[in-house]
Order: C-alpha cells, then structure tokens, then sequence
C-alpha cells in the first residue's frame, strides 16, 4: 500500500502508457514471427484467404512434410553446418588476431596497415574480377570458396580493435613482460581469457551472416551436393511453386500449388532455427560485446 | 518419401536392364577413345539429384564415349551465372539452358552449319520437318550458332483460352454466346443469378488475374480484331502495326472497363498476388464463371473441373477476332550453345544429335526410364501415366529427378510428341480441342521467333522498357477508371514521345529478315 500511495498520479500515468507502448513494441516485434510459425503448420487455402490471423487453421504438417522428406535437404544442413563452423572459425581467429594487433600501438605500420584495411570497406573489385581471382586461385566449384570467400570482416576487425583497445590495458603487457611475458604469450595467456565476450558476438556475426548466405554458394558452386541449406530450402520453395503442365497427374499440380504458401513459411522456420538455439548461448555477452565495441575509435 | 523414392530407383534399376534400341542412323561410338567435355546447365530446382547421377548420362556416356562434366547452376543463378561465364571468358564447352544471350556472343560461339551439314542426320530431319527452323535459327552473317531444346508440344501452340462453367449455362438456361453482347449477358446472369446456389453473391463471372501470364484479360482485346502481346505489335499484309494506338484497342479498352465496372471482371485483377489468386479458384465453393488458364485444372478444384468447358470464339463487332498463338517455332531456340573453348564440336554436334534420334534416347532423357511414368502402347504409340508415382511426389519431381525435364540437349518436336505419336491423357483431351478451336483465330501473319541485329535487338528492348512501363500504367488506369476520348488523344500523343515509330519499324526489319 505504501508503494501505491507513493507513486504520484503522474508517475502512474507514465507507468501506464511505458508499459502499453513498450506491449504494443513488444507485439509489432513478435506477430510477425508468431504468424510465419502459425503460418507455417495452417493450410494454405486459409493463409492465402486471411483467415490465419491469432491461432492456426485446420492444422496440418503437409508442408514440413514436404520439407523434411526432401533427400537434398540432410546434405543441405551437413554442408551449412561445415560450411559454418569452419567459415566462423577462420573468421574468428583471424579477426581477433587482426583486431589485437592493431589495437597495440607499437605495431609499425599500423595507420598504413589500418588505412589500407578501411580503403577494402569502400571499394572492391566487383563480382567479375572477383570471379577472376576466384578461377585463378583454382577454387571455382570448390566448396572451400563458400568458407573463404569472405570469412573475415573490416567491420567486425574495427569492433575487435576497439575492444581490445578499451579493455586490455597497454599497462597489462608492461607488467607481463616484466615477468618475462613474450607477444605471443601475452596473447594466448591473457588477452584471449578476457575476450570471450568480444569472441562470442564475433563468433555470431560470423555464424549468421554464414549461415544465411547464398550468393557466393551461387555464383561459385558447380555441384548439387556443394549446396548449403538455403540454396536447397530455396530450390524447394521455387520448386513447389512452379506449375509444371507438363505431365499426366492434375492431383499432384493442385497439391503443389495448394501448400506452396505453406512450404514458404516452413522453410522460414526450419532454416531459423538452429541460429535461434545459438542465440540464448551467446546472449548473455552480446549486449556487453556490442556495447563495447560500438565505442569507436 | 525417402522410402518411396528408393522404391522408385529400384524400379527405375530395373527396368533400366531393358535398354533402348539404338538408332539406325546414327554411328557409334561417337569419338573412338573416351573424351571429357564440360557443359553447363541450368538446374531444374525440382530435380533433387546432380546429373551425373542420372541414368541418360550414363547410358549415353557409354554409348557415344562421350563423358561430360557438368557445371550444375542453380536456376535462380542461371542468368547471373552465364553472364559471368561470358564476361570473364570462362567457357565451358557448350551450354545448355534459356538465356544465352547469342547475337551479342556470337564471338565466343562456334557456327554450326557445317557440322551439322556433315554429321548430323537428325538435326537435318528436324530442319526439313520444320521448314522455318532453320532461318529462325540463323543470324545476321548466315550461320547459326545454336540449336533449339524444350517441349514444342502442338497443344501449347495457343497458351491460353477460355473456360466456361456449362453446368452453370444449364442451370440458367444460357446458351454459348456468339457474339459479345451475348457474352456480356451471359457474365451478367452468372453474377445476378446465384449459378453455384450458396445464397450468396460470391461468384466472379470472369477469373483472371493480373499475376499469371496465362490468366492476363490483355488477351480480351482480340474480340475488336487488335491485340495485345508482349510485343505489342500485330502484323497484317505484311506491314508491322503497334497496337495500342489502333482505334479498335480503345474501343477494347472501353469494353473491357465496362466489364470491370460493373463487376464482372475479378475485382482484384490489378492487386492480388498468385497465391491469392489461386486461393479464388481453389475455393471449397466454385465461384468462377469463365476463367482464362492454360487449362482449367490449373485454377479450379479438381472436382469442378467437369463442370467446364472451352468456350468456342466468336466474330466480335468489327468482324473478326484474333487469339494470339505462341511465337513459332517453338521451343528454346537459344537453348544448346557450343563455345569456342570445345576442342572438337563436332562430337558434341553428334552427340546432341544421338539424343534427338528416336523416341526411347529422347524421353529417357526427357521423362527418364521407359515405364516409370512413360510406357509404350500397343499400337506403338506411347503415354504419360502416374500408376508409379509415390504418396507426396508428383511426376514433375519424378521426371526431373529420374530424368532431365525439357531443360536438356533434346527438341521435342511433332516427330516426338503430339497427336500422331502420343496419346493424350484424359485430363488434356479437353485442352488439345480448345486449342484446335482458338488456332483458327490466330492472325496469318506473325512476329515469328528468331534472332536479329546486335544493335537492333538492343534498341529495340531498350524502347520496349519505357513502352512496357506506360502502357502497364495507362491500361491499368483505364481499365478501373474509364477512358474518355480526350484521355486517348493524350495517349496518342504520349506514345509517340515513345519513338512507337521507331520501335515498330525495328520490328518491321526484324519481320522483313525472317519472312
């Protein structure tokens, strides 16, 4: 009762309209995610006539159905996965090694190094050239392009440098060095342990923009069982949107079209949802490791 | 399916011990030692393996030595893809797939007449079965650079025609209409009249939409004897005429905007997307009156189907009628490439050439092995049937996956299918009469498919962009709000600040060179 009692009529007021705008956020943010799962178990006659609007209509799991059953996609989550793991790894390490380095201001070179670094951000090459170096280096219709093709980011090098920069202490080094504290040392020892917040938000980053690629996978791939699991959700997706007039069986035409939208929002889903179990995992130090690294300079 | 599927290869295994007849004419091997080519395709997003795993590339490999590498570039890559190949000089052996650009690459392409003159008796049967096939395929210098792949099946030669619900028209006692005030009243009474008996006034008296380009009402300006094609442009005594500033187009239009005011055209023709669209014509209740589609099963639920049937055309008010039919020839004229980085193209010339030589080699390509959804008949002509598809597939997947699908080195021209050697499903004998039907109001003279001059071609598309962007607009504007006589004055103007003039007489050179 106290507490009550103290709230002045004008706190109260602004209780009740913060709480009821940061609701409607709340919801703006979260109906849309909520429909594609809906969506996605509903028939489609009753998605493409609006009638999915709170809860699912006539459920039916025809469109995960045709998702799972699909022999490409097994292959298609084995190549995402690898494709993943190793593109993050490299983009990891190379970045944090990167970020550290010039974070340290006695690397010689270091605003030359960094300028040419930024100078890549602005300008490239373009897809020809690209593709260009790409054939030259031998790597055409080779998965290993998927994982190297950009796997390290100036962006996410300029956040782990400022990072470093704010919370390794030029200090910590003098004093390591002083007990006999090598660079490489230093490194492995003591800056690595108290950068796992940084290394999660790089790791990230990195997972998701790796996962939701397709493009390079496009351009590059030569082989059906190279395809990472968007090219193979979209090749379902186009798949069973396609009229194919061509054959005897009128059933299976109608059907295809009839759970198209369905399909559609299934693959949504099953292509979300390993990034969504990441998440939690990585959650508790990305709000510290953007915070941070969005200090720049 | 997992399981169905791996029922359908060792079905598909075993009845691959019975192999097809080789081809008298054609000799083989085609190279004596084994020779690697690689060619690129563009991969059908249903086939859900590579097609190094597909039975015709084996059984063709070890009947020509002929082994191929392929580079297989997802569909929605394709365009992008072949660009680059070009821009970046890149080439593989040859190319398989729509969108080879070939007026503009021919430098980087190899001519063909003289080894298809040599070696090449299929390709020379196709080109005598199909007089025009050849000019089409030549350009500018007198060579061509590409032979044709796909369907070219007769049936399609008219895409789209009209189906009317007959059961309706004896509910309301309606007869067919012969001409277009009938066809007005008969829109009007399946409107009013309640035909489908649900209390409700849910019908639409014409379903079409604006996102399929099967089910477009731009075909409806036929019934004032003008069209409206993707080219805009009809041809009539060998003159090439721009359509949309005939007279006869604003009457049409006029027409068509009483029809949409008055509700009887789809009221959401201009705004809905396909999935809607499809969602109208796939509901529990039959609510389409007259429905343009390439067939009625494409838009209704199959159990209303019966229910159409093709509506024969009629004279409109100026005396004639005109459907538009498919460009002829059909089929992907762009669609088999050899680029100058092949080694021997004659091999490949004989190759695409043992693929096009009998019925059994083309469609274990085109629809996979011989009675897994193709059989023969007894009287020796042969069908489509699903008898062997699993619960959850479809023959589309079952074709593209156990075979290639029309986007490989094979033409399925007359020789192969149609009327004379196939037999129809039952399904399509409805679309084969409407077809038959509408053909005869196709114009005698046409823009025919082809390729033309470099500067030309790319001229023309670039005014065509602009011509595409108005008139999208205008016939849009008119045919939701009305058009007066002042509006069409403007138009006129407008059109010529267009370079119509222009445009229209790219297209007269174009008609003029392939005549």
């Amino acid at each position: 009762m106290i507490g009550i009692r103290r709230k002045s009529r004008f706190d109260r007021g602004f209780d009740i309209i913060n709480t009821f705008l940061l609701v409607l956020s709340l919801l703006v943010v979260l109906y849309p995610l909520y429909f594609i799962l809906i969506a996605s178990v509903s028939d489609a006659t009753s998605i493409a006539s609006g009638k999915v609007i709170l809860l699912p209509q006539n459920v039916s799991f025809i469109g995960y159905q045709r998702i799972l059953e699909d022999q490409r996609i097994w292959t298609g989550y084995g190549n995402s996965i690898l494709y993943t793991v190793a593109s993050t790894a490299i983009g990891v390490i190379a970045t944090v090694m990167a970020g550290y380095s010039f974070s340290r201001k006695d690397l010689a070179g270091r605003k030359v190094l960094i300028s040419l670094y930024i100078f890549t951000m602005y300008f490239s090459g373009g897809l020809i050239p690209t593709y260009l170096v790409v054939k030259q280096l031998g790597l055409i219709g080779s998965p290993w392009t998927v994982i190297l093709l950009g796997s390290v980011s100036v962006y996410n090098i300029i956040i782990a440098r400022s990072f470093f920069a704010s919370s390794i202490p030029p200090e910590l080094f003098e004093a390591a060095s002083i007990d006999g504290c090598g660079n490489g040392r230093f490194f492995i020892s003591i800056v690595v342990p108290l950068s796992k917040s940084i290394i999660a938000v790089l790791a990230l980053y990195y997972a998701v923009a790796q996962w939701n690629g397709y493009f390079n996978a496009l351009v590059y791939l030569n082989k059906q069982q190279h395809y990472p699991l968007q090219m193979v959700l979209r090749e379902i997706l186009i798949g069973s949107q396609s009229i194919q007039a061509d054959v005897a069986d009128v059933d299976a035409i109608q059907e295809m079209q009839r759970i198209a939208a369905t399909v559609r929002y299934g693959v949504i889903v099953v292509a979300s949802v390993p990034m969504l179990m990441l998440y939690p995992l990585v959650q508790k130090y990305f709000v510290k490791g953007v915070m941070i690294g969005s200090v720049k300079g | 399916m997992k399981k169905a599927m791996t029922l359908v290869l060792a079905l598909a295994l075993s009845i691959s011990l019975v192999l097809p007849a080789l081809a008298a004419d054609v000799e083989l091997p085609i190279t004596p030692e084994m020779e690697t080519f690689t060619i690129m395709i563009d991969k059908e997003d249903m086939s859900q393996n590579g097609w190094s795993e597909k039975e015709c590339v084996a059984f063709t490999e070890k009947q020509t030595n002929i082994h191929i590498e392929w580079i297989e570039v997802p569909h929605s890559g394709w365009k992008e893809r072949v660009n680059l190949t070009f821009a970046s000089g890149d080439l593989p052996d040859a190319i398989i797939g729509s969108g080879v650009d070939v007026v503009s690459n021919m430098d980087s392409l190899i001519a063909l007449n003289e080894y298809v003159d040599r070696s090449a008796p299929n390709i020379l049967q196709m080109f005598s079965d199909i007089p025009e096939m050849r000019g089409a395929l030549t350009l500018s210098d007198g060579q061509f650079y590409s032979l044709p792949i796909g369907d070219a099946d007769t049936k399609n030669e008219v895409n789209t025609e009209m189906w009317i619900n007959q059961s309706w028209m004896d509910k309301l006692g309606l007869n067919m209409p012969t001409n277009i005030d009938e066809f007005h009243d008969i829109l009007v009474a399946f409107r009013d009249q309640d035909p489908n008996g649900n209390g409700l006034k849910d019908e639409i008296p014409l379903l079409a939409s604006a996102s399929s380009g099967a089910a477009n009402i731009d075909r409806l300006f036929g019934f004032f004897g003008t069209l409206d094609t993707d080219e805009h442009v009809r041809v009539e005594n060998d003159q090439v005429i721009f359509t949309p500033a005939e007279n006869t187009y604003f009457q049409a239009l006029q027409w068509i905007h009483q029809l949409y005011s008055e509700g009887l055209i789809n009221q959401e023709y201009f705004t809905e997307d396909y999935q809607q669209f499809l969602a109208k014509g796939n509901a529990e209740t039959c609510i389409a009156g007259v429905a343009l589609e390439w067939y009625i099963d494409n838009i209704i639920l199959g159990s209303y189907v019966p229910d159409y049937t093709y509506m024969p055309l009629f004279d409109g008010p100026n005396g004639v009628t005109y459907w538009a039919r498919e460009k002829m020839p059909q089929g992907t004229l762009n669609g088999f490439v050899i680029t100058s980085a092949c080694k021997n193209p004659e091999a490949l010339v004989r190759w695409y050439d043992y693929i096009n030589s009998d019925l059994d080699i083309l469609n274990l390509w085109n629809y996979g092995p011989e009675n897994l959804i193709w059989r023969y008949l007894d009287d020796g002509r042969w069908e489509l049937f699903t008898d062997n598809v699993p619960e959850g597939s479809s023959s589309s997947q079952i074709r593209r996956t156990m075979g290639t699908g029309p986007r490989a080195p094979l033409y399925a021209y007359f020789r192969f299918r149609g009327p004379d050697v196939e037999k129809y499903a039952d399904r399509i004998t409805g679309k084969v009469e409407a077809n038959q039907s509408y053909l005869k109001f196709a114009p005698a003279q046409a823009i025919t498919s082809g390729f033309g001059l470099v500067d030309e071609e790319a001229e023309r598309n670039m005014l065509l962009v602009d011509i595409d962007n108005y008139l999208t607009q205008f016939k849009a504007n008119a045919i939701v709000n009305g058009i007066t006589e002042e509006a069409w004055q403007k138009h006129i103007q407008t059109l010529s600040t267009l370079q119509i003039d222009e445009y229209t007489a790219l297209w007269q050179s174009f008609y003029d060179a392939h005549k």
